[in-house]
């Protein structure tokens, strides 16, 4: 479970970044945090990952305060980045098989990892190829790949499907579902709109750091999201014209 | 610190799988083999001219007749761990006269056919580690941080139980054993030339040295990996902090120690050469003039002399009638003092003109202590015995006590006068009085006693064993910039 209590970032420039956000994502629960660049989303990941520390408030990873046990508290959460590159001049196996090690996977086999990859659609053939030789998508799948390896009980995605094609954004989204069956809460930031609609248990948008808006799956299926966002996009662009 | 096993062996495999690593093995395979050839050969050179001029040496010391002409030429034998740390063993001389009235002054006895090739001759081992492994150390990790930071594999890493600490800790790890393949390389084909070679043969205790000298390129190394992460820590993006380590590295090998000489010697000047020059001419002018009015007091009467000279400035006396003698006699009582107290004189013009350059040189250090590639060359040159202190200072003044006991020796034989000290027996000595007189037989046979000199004292000198407290700084660098890498790798932006 992921929880946000009055999380609050200000930058050393004073900008307010994240503004007393408020949020809760239960197991089971994919959560979509949309927002034009410079909303919050990555800034909210990153406080959950204590790669910042906030200014205000707190961020839970499973009860456990990610600022006052930063260690403990990334054993219950995996992270997917936006652009996996990972280690070029090993192969895919061996990508999995380091960040397996730090995520506490020690005893898996050489056929384990091939059959993570299986399940998260890469061929064969590239399992035991050099990373710098694959595409975005398949980069992807290996960072998704490690994430699923770790399994941990939260998966915190920055934008993971910007730039794939349709294809694999699609298979992409299918294993977070696969996920979410298993009881993993999801929190996915993306600018996505289209895929949000498709898989996502609730959406939250938002503007200049503050979460202006959540809604549930029945609620954004009938209130037409795209009309929604869009609304506050055009609001943010008058704004600031 | 559960991953940081992991975390090194990722760091190390990822740096040997590396281009930049290959390039580096190769580069270092290239100039290792071409300078430390350089070096064995200028070295087997060096000892051949040694072994030639000692025998030559020993065989002209027995050739002296008389005290003034007792000049003892002391050669000092090539260091082998110069191949290592050149240091000052051939900048500081390689032999010294040994004559009655004038200091020890090391002078250089060997000839460069061509001088070009110097170049090559003055760059050592330690200079290998100095200025090559260190430029390619900050390039392979000048990177490693910034670079994950750029490709974001950096936040991957930190959203698993991974301290920043033990992170920092097995990239210096594993970039330190990854630099260690070429510093062994470096290592292991100076040694395998020095074995192999029939000229040089190494004491235990050297190739104890030899470790000992590892070990600082290693500290040294380590020094360059830390600034190198530490940079790569703070600096955004890879390309910026390979740049960075660049002008960091350029700093601290080239433009600072040149800047600090540039400066101290601009501040702390020294006397120019042709003022010492002028002064000792005075002096001799001085002195010679004392001598001139000495020849004049001592009434010179009917003396016949052929092929003849004589006195402390001279030195024999191959034919003369009586009264030259007993006129050479006087003058010797007379000059000898004036001799001795003008050299003395002229001795501490060139010890206070020498005091002066140590004096630049020390003010110079002080400016440079900080410098690791400073500590390096100094702590190795100690290691090697091949230090400024001990190859000019400490090789000085055993010449010196040398002198001194020689002085002594000569007067032990009564030699300040006209006693001889050749090794010819009395039986050949005798045959050049032929043609004297009776009285002049006498006479001559009086002072032309031959002298045993086969007990005078020899020349023997040992370095002794000093600790490189450079080495010891190294170490403490080290320490500081670990902690300092930490310091600021903890407040640094991973994302």
């Amino acid at each position: 479970m992921l929880q946000a209590i009055d999380l609050t970032k200000r930058y050393e420039d004073q900008q307010l970044a994240l503004d007393a956000l408020n949020l809760e994502i239960k197991e089971g629960e994919i959560f979509f945090l949309l927002g034009a660049n410079g909303a919050g989303k990555t800034t909210t990941i990153n406080l959950f990952l204590n790669f910042i520390e906030p200014t205000g408030g707190k961020a839970l990873i499973n009860g456990i305060d990610v600022t006052k046990e930063p260690l403990e508290s990334k054993k219950y959460v995996s992270y997917v980045s936006e652009n996996v590159m990972l280690y070029g001049n090993f192969t895919a196996r061996q990508n999995l098989d380091f960040f397996a090690k730090l995520g506490g996977k020690t005893n898996l086999t050489r056929e384990d990892y091939y059959m993570r990859m299986r399940e998260v659609g890469l061929q064969e053939e590239a399992f035991e190829k050099k990373l710098k030789t694959f595409s975005k998508g398949m980069r992807q799948k290996v960072g998704l790949t490690i994430a699923i390896i770790k399994d941990a009980p939260n998966i915190l995605l920055d934008e993971p499907t910007a730039g794939l094609d349709p294809k694999a954004a699609a298979e992409l989204l299918q294993i977070l579902v696969n996920q979410k069956r298993q009881g993993k809460s999801i929190l996915m930031c993306t600018h996505d709109i289209f895929r949000a609609k498709n898989i996502a248990d609730r959406v939250g948008i938002m503007k200049e750091g503050r979460l202006v808006m959540v809604r549930t799956r029945e609620e954004f299926l009938e209130d037409d999201l795209e009309k929604i966002y869009m609304n506050y996009m055009q609001e943010m662009v008058i704004e600031k014209v | 610190m559960k991953n940081f096993k992991t975390l090194l062996l990722n760091e190390f495999m990822q740096q040997i799988h590396s281009f930049r690593f290959v390039l580096t093995l190769f580069v270092t395979f290239v100039v290792t083999v071409v300078c430390v050839y350089v070096q064995v050969v200028d070295f087997a050179d060096r000892q051949q001219t040694y072994q030639a001029e000692q025998t030559k040496a020993i065989d002209k010391s027995k050739q002296a007749r008389i005290y003034s002409e007792f000049n003892v030429p002391v050669f000092i034998k090539p260091n082998p761990l110069s191949i290592f740390s050149r240091g000052f063993d051939e900048k500081a001389g390689n032999y010294a006269n040994i004559s009655v009235f004038e200091l020890p002054e090391l002078k250089s006895s060997s000839q460069k056919s061509n001088p070009f090739m110097e170049i090559l001759e003055n760059f050592d081992v330690i200079n290998i580690v100095e200025i090559i492994l260190s430029l390619l150390a900050l390039f392979i990790v000048g990177d490693v941080i910034s670079g994950e930071r750029e490709n974001e594999t950096l936040k991957l890493v930190f959203s698993n139980q991974v301290s920043r600490t033990e992170y920092f800790l097995a990239k210096y790890v594993g970039s330190l054993i990854t630099l260690v393949i070429p510093l062994l390389m470096v290592f292991l084909i100076t040694s395998l030339f020095i074995t192999f070679h029939p000229l040089i043969m190494l004491t235990g205790l050297q190739w104890l040295k030899i470790l000992l000298l590892f070990f600082s390129g290693f500290c040294y190394l380590s020094v360059f990996i830390l600034i190198g992460l530490t940079i790569s820590a703070r600096v955004f993006p890879a390309a910026k902090a390979i740049i960075v380590c660049l002008v960091v590295w350029i700093t601290t090998v080239n433009i600072y120690p040149n800047l600090v000489n540039y400066t101290v010697s601009s501040l702390v000047k020294i006397p120019e050469t042709h003022q010492l020059t002028a002064e000792i001419k005075q002096l001799n002018d001085e002195m010679q003039k004392k001598i001139d009015e000495n020849e004049k007091e001592v009434p010179s009467g009917p003396v016949t002399c052929s092929n003849c000279s004589f006195g402390p400035i001279t030195s024999m006396i191959f034919l003369g009638n009586k009264d030259f003698v007993l006129r050479a006699e006087k003058l010797n009582a007379l000059n000898l003092p004036i001799h001795f107290e003008y050299q003395g004189k002229i001795n501490a013009e060139k010890k206070r003109f020498k005091q002066q350059l140590f004096h630049q040189q020390k003010t110079g250090s002080y400016f440079l202590q900080l410098l690791p590639n400073f500590q390096l060359y100094n702590g190795s040159s100690i290691i090697a015995s091949t230090d400024f202190k001990s190859r000019d200072i400490v090789l000085h003044n055993s010449l010196e006590i040398f002198r001194s006991n020689t002085m002594d020796y000569i007067k032990s034989k009564d030699g300040f006068g006209f006693k001889f000290f050749t090794p010819m027996k009395p039986e050949q000595l005798r045959n050049d009085f032929n043609d004297y007189t009776k009285e002049e037989k006498d006479l001559y046979s009086n002072y032309k006693q031959p002298l045993d000199i086969s007990d005078a004292p020899q020349f023997y000198f040992k370095y002794k064993l000093k600790i490189p407290v450079d080495i010891l700084f190294l170490v403490v660098l080290n320490a500081i910039f670990i902690s300092l890498g930490i310091r600021i790798f903890t407040h640094a932006r991973v994302h």
